[in-house]
C-alpha cells in the first residue's frame, strides 16, 4: 500500500513535469510576444528593453530552465496582462472563488444525480424514470450558457420584476450576476451542476439496475431484512463503484471552475484569467494556471484511486 | 408442518405468460428432508423460491393453490409478516456461493445483519454489535471454518468456494430456522467440497432438528441426503414418493431417464453417457398432454393429447404416467427396464 502511493506520488509528479515542459514549448510556439498585442506604438528600444527584463532575449532552453529552476523554488512569476500582480497572487485569490462555485456545483449535482438515478431504478419505467431521463437529456444536449440564460431571464429578470410590481421592493432573490451571499450562488451552482445531475443520473441508473438482479441482493431479502435497509445498505453501496470512478474526473473538472459560467455571471474566478492569458500570451499566468490545475486534477485522481480500494475491499492495490 | 397444495405460479414477461409452476401438491414433515428433483426450467426453483415469496412482485401471479406453515397461508401474508418469516422460520441457501454473498461486506458483517434482525440479546433486548460478533465467531465455527475469528472480518472474495457455502450455511442457521431451503447447494462446488457440505447440512439437521428441503439434479445428492423425493417436468410434479420409491420402483420415464443419465461403475467404457434427448417444453404455451411426451422413448398417442392423471401405487409413492393406466397396452417401466432390448423388438410404436 504504502510502496504504491509512493509510485503513484512520483508518477503524479512526473506528469505534471510533463504537462508543464509541454505547455511552455507550446505557448512559445504561439507567434508574437507577450508585448506584441496593443504596441503599435512601441518604439523598438523599449521592446528591447521589456524583452530583456523579462529574459526573454534568451535561448529559448534557457527560458526553459530558468523557468523550471524557478518553478521548483514555488516562484511562478509576475503574470504580464494584470497589472503586474505574482501569479501565485491571483490564484490565492480567485482560486476560492472557483473552488466554492465548483464544490457547490459538484455537492448538488452529485446527491442529486445519485438520488435520481436510484430512484430512477427503484421505478423502472414508471414516471419518475421517465422523469430521470429527461432531466439527463436537457443537462446533457442543453449548454450551461444557454440553460443559465434562461434561468437568468426567468429567475432573475422574470421573477425580480415580479416581486418589485407586487411588493415595491427591489429584493432579488435569484440575483442575476455576481457572487457576494448565498442567493447569488444558486443559479450558477445549479447551471454548472446540471451536467453533473445528467451523467451521475443515468451512471447511477444502469449500476443500480446491474446490482438490483445479482444473487446477493435475493440472498439478503431471503435474510428478512427490510426493502429500505436491502436498498441502502447493500444496493446502493454496490452500485456506488462505477460512479466513484467517474467522480475523480468530475472533481478535478468541476472544482477548477469554468470560464463559460464565471464569465456570464461575473464571478471573480480563475476560468477568465486561463482563458484571457492564452490570448494575451501572458505566458507566466497560462503557465502557472497549467500548472497549478494539473497538480490539482492529479492528485484529485489520486485520492479517489485510493478511496476506491476503502470503499471496494476486491480492489488490492498493486505493489 | 409445510405443505403445499395445488401451488400454481405464473410470471409475466415480454413473451407472455410463462406458467412455470402448473399445481404442485408436496409436504414436508418435523425433521424430514425433502428432495425436489428436475432439470433447468422444470419449475424446482419457483416452487422452492415461493415459499419464501422471494420472486419478484412485479412480475409473479400466484394463480392458484396454498403454501401452509402451520395450517396458515403464506400466500395470504404480507411483506412485513413475510420479512419476519424469512431468515427467521424458513432460510435459504443457494447454488453460487461466489455471487449470493454481498462482495463489499465482510461475512461478519453479513452474519451480523440477520442475527441483528431477528435475534435478542442475553438480556431479551436489542442484540448488541458485540454480542452478535461473538455469536457470528460461533456460527462460523459451527460450520467448521478455520480461524473463525480472523475468517468473521474478512472479505467473501478471501475465502475459497466451499467456505463461502459455509458461511451460506452459517448465515441461513443464524436463527436456528425451522425449514432451510437449499437450492442446489452443491452444483457451483468442486466434487471434493460438495460430500463436506452435504455432510454439514446434515449434521446441522441432527443438531437442530431443522427440516430440509433441497433442490437439486443430482441424483447423488438425492441418495445421500433425502428421505423423500420429488420429481419435476414442465411445472408439475411426474413422480413423487420415499428415496426407495424413487430408485428402486421408479415408474415415471423421466425419473428413468434422470438415473440413467448418472454415470457408475458398472457403465462398460466404450459405452456412451446416456441421455434425455430434446429440450424442456415452453412454459409460454405448455403442452396440452403430459410435458415430457415429446422427449419420451415410451410416448404413445394419448401422451400428447391428454395430462395423465396422478396414479397412486402405494402410501407414498405417486406416478403421472399413462403407462400406469391399466388400460395401457405396453408395460410399465418398472417391467421393461429390466429386459430393455427385448421390449424393443417386441413393441413398435
Amino acid at each position: 500500500m504504502r510502496r504504491y502511493i509512493i509510485k503513484r506520488i512520483i508518477l503524479a509528479f512526473a506528469t505534471i513535469f510533463v504537462v508543464m515542459t509541454a505547455t511552455f514549448f507550446l505557448m512559445h510556439a504561439i507567434p508574437g510576444t507577450p508585448f506584441s498585442g496593443n504596441n503599435d506604438s512601441m518604439s523598438a528600444e523599449t521592446l528591447a528593453v521589456l524583452m530583456e527584463k523579462y529574459g526573454m532575449d534568451k535561448p529559448l532552453y534557457k527560458q526553459y530552465l530558468t523557468y523550471v529552476w524557478n518553478i521548483l523554488h514555488g516562484d511562478f512569476g509576475v503574470s504580464m496582462s494584470n497589472g503586474y500582480r505574482s501569479v501565485t497572487e491571483i490564484i490565492l485569490t480567485a482560486f476560492p472563488v472557483s473552488a466554492d462555485l465548483g464544490i457547490r456545483a459538484l455537492i448538488f449535482g452529485t446527491i442529486a444525480g445519485i438520488l435520481l438515478g436510484i430512484e430512477a431504478a427503484l421505478h423502472r419505467n414508471k414516471p419518475i424514470d421517465h422523469i430521470s431521463t429527461i432531466t439527463a437529456i436537457i443537462g446533457i444536449s442543453i449548454p450551461s450558457f444557454v440553460l443559465g440564460t434562461i434561468l437568468q431571464t426567468i429567475l432573475g429578470l422574470g421573477l425580480s420584476g415580479w416581486v418589485k410590481a407586487t411588493f415595491h421592493t427591489d429584493y432579488q432573490l435569484f440575483p442575476i450576476a455576481r457572487w457576494q451571499s448565498f442567493r447569488y450562488t444558486i443559479i450558477p451552482s445549479f447551471v454548472l451542476g446540471m451536467g453533473t445531475v445528467a451523467s451521475l443520473a443515468r451512471l447511477m441508473r444502469t449500476s443500480m439496475l446491474d446490482v438490483i438482479n445479482q444473487d446477493y441482493i435475493r440472498t439478503a431479502k431471503a435474510k428478512g431484512i427490510s426493502r429500505q435497509q436491502i436498498i441502502w445498505k447493500h444496493e446502493v453501496r454496490n452500485a456506488m463503484m462505477p460512479v466513484i470512478t467517474v467522480l475523480g474526473r468530475m472533481i478535478g473538472g468541476v472544482v477548477t471552475g469554468s470560464y463559460i459560467i464565471e464569465s456570464q455571471f461575473a464571478i471573480p474566478g480563475l476560468g477568465k484569467y486561463l482563458v484571457n492569458s492564452i490570448t494575451a500570451r501572458d505566458y507566466t499566468m497560462t503557465m502557472g494556471l497549467t500548472v497549478f490545475y494539473s497538480i490539482f486534477i492529479v492528485f484529485s485522481m489520486l485520492l479517489v484511486d485510493l478511496l476506491y480500494s476503502v470503499i471496494d475491499p476486491r480492489v488490492r492495490l498493486a505493489k | 408442518m409445510l405443505a403445499i397444495k395445488d401451488l400454481k405460479v405464473s410470471f409475466h414477461t415480454y413473451s407472455g405468460e410463462v406458467q412455470a409452476v402448473r399445481g404442485v401438491n408436496l409436504s414436508l414433515e418435523e425433521g424430514g428432508t425433502l428432495a425436489i428433483v428436475g432439470e433447468s426450467g422444470s419449475g424446482k426453483s419457483v416452487t422452492a423460491q415461493s415459499i419464501l415469496k422471494l420472486h419478484d412482485p412485479d412480475i409473479t401471479e400466484y394463480k392458484g393453490g396454498h403454501i401452509e406453515l402451520d395450517g396458515q397461508d403464506i400466500l395470504e401474508f404480507d411483506e412485513k409478516r413475510m420479512q419476519e418469516i424469512r431468515g427467521k422460520e424458513i432460510s435459504m441457501i443457494f447454488q453460487d456461493p461466489m455471487t449470493s454473498l454481498n462482495p463489499t461486506m465482510t461475512v461478519g458483517n453479513q452474519i451480523i445483519e440477520i442475527l441483528k434482525r431477528h435475534e435478542k440479546g442475553k438480556d431479551n433486548k436489542k442484540i448488541g454489535r458485540k454480542e452478535a460478533r461473538e455469536r457470528a465467531i460461533e456460527l462460523l465455527k459451527m460450520v467448521r471454518i478455520p480461524n473463525a475469528d480472523q475468517r468473521v472480518d474478512q472479505y467473501p472474495h478471501e475465502l475459497s468456494g466451499g467456505q463461502r457455502q459455509r458461511v451460506m450455511i452459517a448465515m441461513a442457521m443464524a436463527c436456528a430456522p425451522r425449514i432451510l431451503i437449499a437450492d442446489e447447494p452443491t452444483t457451483a462446488l468442486d466434487v471434493t467440497v460438495q460430500l463436506q457440505i452435504l455432510e454439514l447440512m446434515k449434521e446441522m439437521q441432527k443438531e437442530k432438528g431443522t427440516s430440509i428441503i433441497v433442490i437439486t439434479h443430482d441424483m447423488g445428492v438425492v441418495a445421500n441426503l433425502a428421505k423423500t423425493v420429488v420429481v419435476m417436468y414442465g411445472g408439475v410434479i411426474v413422480e413423487a414418493g420415499t428415496a426407495a420409491d424413487i430408485f428402486y420402483r421408479r415408474e415415471h420415464p423421466y425419473t428413468q431417464g434422470l438415473l440413467d443419465s448418472v454415470p457408475n461403475e458398472k457403465q462398460r467404457k466404450d459405452k456412451k453417457l446416456e441421455s434425455i434427448e430434446g429440450t424442456p417444453p415452453d412454459l409460454v404455451n405448455p403442452p396440452v398432454g403430459c410435458p415430457f411426451a415429446d422427449r419420451c422413448k415410451y410416448a404413445m398417442k394419448i401422451c400428447h393429447q391428454q395430462m395423465p392423471e396422478e396414479t397412486k401405487l402405494s402410501e407414498t409413492h405417486l406416478c403421472r404416467c399413462h403407462l400406469l393406466d391399466p388400460e395401457c397396452p405396453y408395460p410399465r417401466i418398472s417391467l421393461a427396464f429390466k429386459g430393455a432390448k427385448k421390449r424393443e423388438e417386441t413393441y413398435v410404436r
